[in-house]
């Protein structure tokens, strides 16, 4: 047997081995190969200098403009995490402001030794004509692909009446979404820079700063030292120096704010430190550096500590409180003495009329607590739309708590909110809005289906908010853009006429095991399964096909064999075929999920995560016409910079030519 | 109540272990440390280059980083899917254990592991970013540390086994307050 200490001793002469073979002196833009900004928007120009004792001469030039003097003096830090001599030269927030493309040089002695790197980054002009002051409202449903949007649609405009005529018949709707009757769409390409399937922070990182980065970034690029907290796990307060010092590039929320006095929104059903709100307003390298993320917000780098938001509306209180917070700061406070409105719930929120910029945390914990990692705190998001509704949650999908928050806002009544508040200024500034429905990915990651198709049909009537704003509008100057971060896994997979006593008995429910060579995985199924077709269970259908009759087997024993030969109607459990069936609660104006006759959607999963599809987008208004066909994720951000900056009458006239009664149009739109 | 056993091929046990209803099971027992007859035990301190990689299962993220390192990172018993429960950090040129971080969610208290003789109290001496850690020195040249705490008895959300010779490329701070120790 080997002992330690020859492992320990074999391990380090390979280790210097590798190191020694890697020991060439080196010089690194951190700026990547693609990088594309608009004319000022604020970069940090950062070079890393690999493997040199000393660092000296050092020249950067921008389209041949030497920038060498705006570069500090050269810290010695450890990059890659090998123990080498390595150093990182800085020049925090730069910009480029003449359109074209750029060419960024970088030279230096390294050790005696001369290094250099360069790059070509492309710089677009934002320069808005003369009285041209255009609003966005950008919604983003987390997750939503386009099974998502199909489901909403599927049970929200499924609606049967009182005479028993559905608003679904022959396979058209009466009515579509607010989605889909938009007129503009494309697809979003999301991928990240380490990886096809992105999280909601690079994926938001794109739209909000018009790059791409890596998994959990928040505007921020990637650097050598991210070795000391990536993929290691040691996210914490000792490490944050290292999650902060990733070079930055301004988003288009504060590029707006400080260049163009926008006045600016974000709205949220997650905390709004979440990772998608985040992207707005704060820049880290690591999406759960909650309490830096909240600081941001009420001190922005990029806006020489003046907040970053009119508005803040969402979950999340505790990175706000000095209980939650390591530096016992009490941000809340802090936002009131600036003038800001402060709300706690949806009847005090229902009171909020103009002007005043407005906070609204309608969520945290009962004691909140600092982590013990020093850098965030209670993780609080909004409950969902179905469990607000007060509709009961089907057998397999837990039961609301409220903790002591049952008066949260609906989506739409918190957007409807946010628009009067930024677009009442005395001044008449436009402004920017964020609104995401979060939990369309939160309740999918658990594949709880009437959780997700509630929330999307919730985000729809947020958006139908904005689209009436706009309607109002006399000059047409809002741009409405709906799209996703990323999609998930679930597809749409038939109807299910499972009976109410069997969707939502809890009591009754079947064990499922796999045994495989990794190991037992065990399952509880319960009646509502028909309907919702978790990761990892066998499809359930009514093929007698040899591979699916186990699926079926399966589930609660009261549900009859499968057999085929019986008609459609008289199957006890599920036909997979058919249209759906839902009434309408006049109160809410929601499906409700229960009655004698309801068909339900079916859904299945295949995963309990994000995935790499591409997620529609939509658009309406100046300079929607940009947002057709297949683009980039990144492209967002210039295509709404572009419909603030440039003359759009063009574009915005074939839309309406394509509107035109002489084109096809589909029914309900 | 009759129960169904269903034996599926192995190559779909991956995601059928991630979206259980129930927790997965399998790989628990090596998944957290014991203390038995007051001796501290965790099979990662044991096990050779190759075993250490097949401890818990087959990991969900396998990722490179920095210039020698691997991370195997595992959601066993995490609430949060943005989370995972552990992160095992191999040097790719030997495969030599580098560490192993335990999240704990909910945080909970690690006394056990900490017994006060053996346990010293280090503090990062940057006043932005304030941070103790509890650290046992253990046999053959590991750490482990209960991170973002200064008493054994107040819970953690992690503790991590590292090799002694390791810190210094993580926590050159604590590194040189080891070497004064």
């Amino acid at each position: 047997m080997i002992s330690s200490f020859t492992r320990a001793a074999v391990a380090a002469a390979m280790f210097a081995a590798i190191a020694g073979a890697q020991s060439s002196p080196s010089l690194r833009i951190l700026l990547p190969e693609h990088t594309r900004l608009l004319q000022g928007q604020l970069v940090d120009l950062v070079i890393e200098v690999r493997n040199a004792t000393s660092v000296s001469s050092l020249k950067v030039t921008a389209g041949g403009t030497d920038l060498s003097a705006k570069f500090g003096a050269p810290v010695k830090t450890d990059l890659d995490c090998d123990g080498s001599s390595d150093w990182v030269v800085r020049a925090n927030l730069q910009s480029f402001d003449i359109p074209g493309t750029v060419a960024v040089t970088a030279s230096a002695s390294a050790g005696g030794i001369g290094v250099n790197d360069s790059r070509s980054i492309q710089v677009r002009e934002f320069n808005p004509p003369a009285g041209q002051r255009r609003n966005v409202i950008l919604y983003i449903g987390d997750a939503m692909g386009t099974a998502y949007r199909d489901a909403a649609r599927l049970v929200s405009r499924s609606i049967v009446d009182a005479n028993g005529k559905s608003s679904f018949r022959e396979g058209y709707f009466d009515n579509l979404l607010e989605m889909d009757k938009m007129p503009v769409s494309g697809m979003s390409m999301t991928y990240g820079t380490d990886a096809i399937v992105p999280d909601s922070a690079n994926t938001g990182s794109a739209w909000a700063t018009g790059n791409k980065t890596f998994s959990a970034s928040v505007n921020s690029l990637t650097d050598g030292t991210d070795c000391k907290w990536r993929f290691n796990g040691q996210q914490n307060a000792a490490n944050l120096p290292f999650m902060l010092d990733n070079p930055r590039v301004e988003n288009l929320w504060q590029y707006l704010k400080r260049r163009y006095n926008y006045r600016t929104g974000i709205v949220t059903t997650a905390a709004v430190t979440d990772a998608t709100p985040a992207v707005q307003g704060a820049y880290s390298a690591y999406r759960q550096a909650r309490l830096e993320i909240a600081r941001q917000y009420r001190e922005n780098p990029m806006l020489k500590g003046a907040p970053a938001f009119d508005v803040i509306m969402g979950g999340g209180t505790d990175p706000f409180t000095a209980a939650g917070r390591a530096d016992k700061r009490d941000l809340i406070g802090e936002f009131q003495a600036m003038g800001y409105r402060y709300v706690t719930n949806a009847t005090e929120l229902r009171n909020v009329s103009y002007g005043q910029p407005t906070i609204g945390l309608f969520k945290g914990s009962a004691r909140p607590a600092t982590s013990s990692n020093g850098i965030a705190t209670g993780d609080v998001n909004m409950d969902v739309a179905y469990d607000k509704l007060g509709l009961q949650r089907p057998a397999s999908e837990p039961l609301v708590d409220f903790a002591g928050y049952p008066d949260q806002p609906m989506l739409d009544l918190m957007t409807q909110k946010a628009i009067e508040v930024l677009s009442s200024s005395l001044t008449q500034t436009p402004f920017i809005l964020m609104v995401e429905a979060a939990s369309i990915d939160k309740q999918s990651h658990p594949n709880q289906a009437a959780g997700v198709i509630w929330d999307t049909i919730e985000f729809d009537k947020a958006i139908g908010v904005g689209r009436a704003f706009a309607a109002k509008r006399a000059n047409k100057d809002t741009l409405i853009v709906v799209t996703a971060d990323h999609d998930q896994s679930m597809s749409i997979i038939g109807v299910s006429n499972t009976p109410d006593a069997e969707y939502f008995d809890r009591a009754k429910s079947r064990k499922v095991s796999y045994t495989t060579a990794a190991g037992d995985s065990n399952f509880t199924v319960y009646g509502d399964s028909y309907s919702n077709a978790r990761a990892g269970l066998p499809f359930i259908n009514s093929s007698t096909g040899s591979s699916n009759n186990g699926g079926a087997l399966a589930m609660p024993g009261s549900f009859a064999p499968v057999n085929v030969s019986d008609p459609p109607e008289t199957s006890t459990y599920v036909t997979y075929s058919g249209l759906p069936y839902y009434t309408l609660d006049s109160k809410t104006g929601y499906p409700t999920n229960s009655g004698p006759n309801t068909r339900r959607l079916a859904v299945g999963f295949r995963t309990g995560d994000h995935t790499g599809s591409s997620v529609p987008v939509t658009a309406e208004g100046p300079g929607a016409l940009l947002f057709n066909g297949y683009m980039d994720q990144s492209d967002i951000f210039f295509k709404m910079a572009t419909s603030l900056s440039v003359d759009t009458t063009d574009l915005d006239k074939a839309v309406e030519l394509m509107m035109n009664p002489q084109y096809p149009k589909t029914f309900g739109k | 109540m009759r129960y169904y056993v269903l034996v599926l091929l192995a190559a779909i046990a991956p995601p059928a272990a991630l979206f259980s209803q129930s927790p997965q099971s399998a790989p628990v027992s090596q998944a957290d440390p014991q203390v038995r007859g007051g001796k501290f035990s965790w099979a990662f301190l044991t096990a050779e280059p190759a075993g250490a990689k097949r401890l818990l299962g087959q990991p969900v993220v396998v990722a490179d980083f920095g210039v020698d390192f691997q991370s195997y990172q595992y959601q066993i018993d995490n609430k949060d899917h943005d989370d995972v429960s552990h992160l095992v950090v191999f040097r790719k040129s030997t495969g030599a254990l580098v560490s192993v971080t335990r999240n704990y969610d909910p945080e909970r208290a690690v006394d056990a592991f900490f017994p006060t003789a053996e346990t010293e109290v280090h503090s990062n001496p940057d006043p932005h970013g304030k941070f103790d850690i509890l650290v046992r020195r253990l046999p053959g040249g590991w750490l482990l540390f209960a991170m973002g705490i200064s008493d054994a008895g107040k819970p953690t959300g992690q503790i991590v086994l590292m090799r002694r010779s390791e810190v210094r490329f993580f926590y050159s701070w604590l590194d040189g307050q080891l070497a004064t120790k």
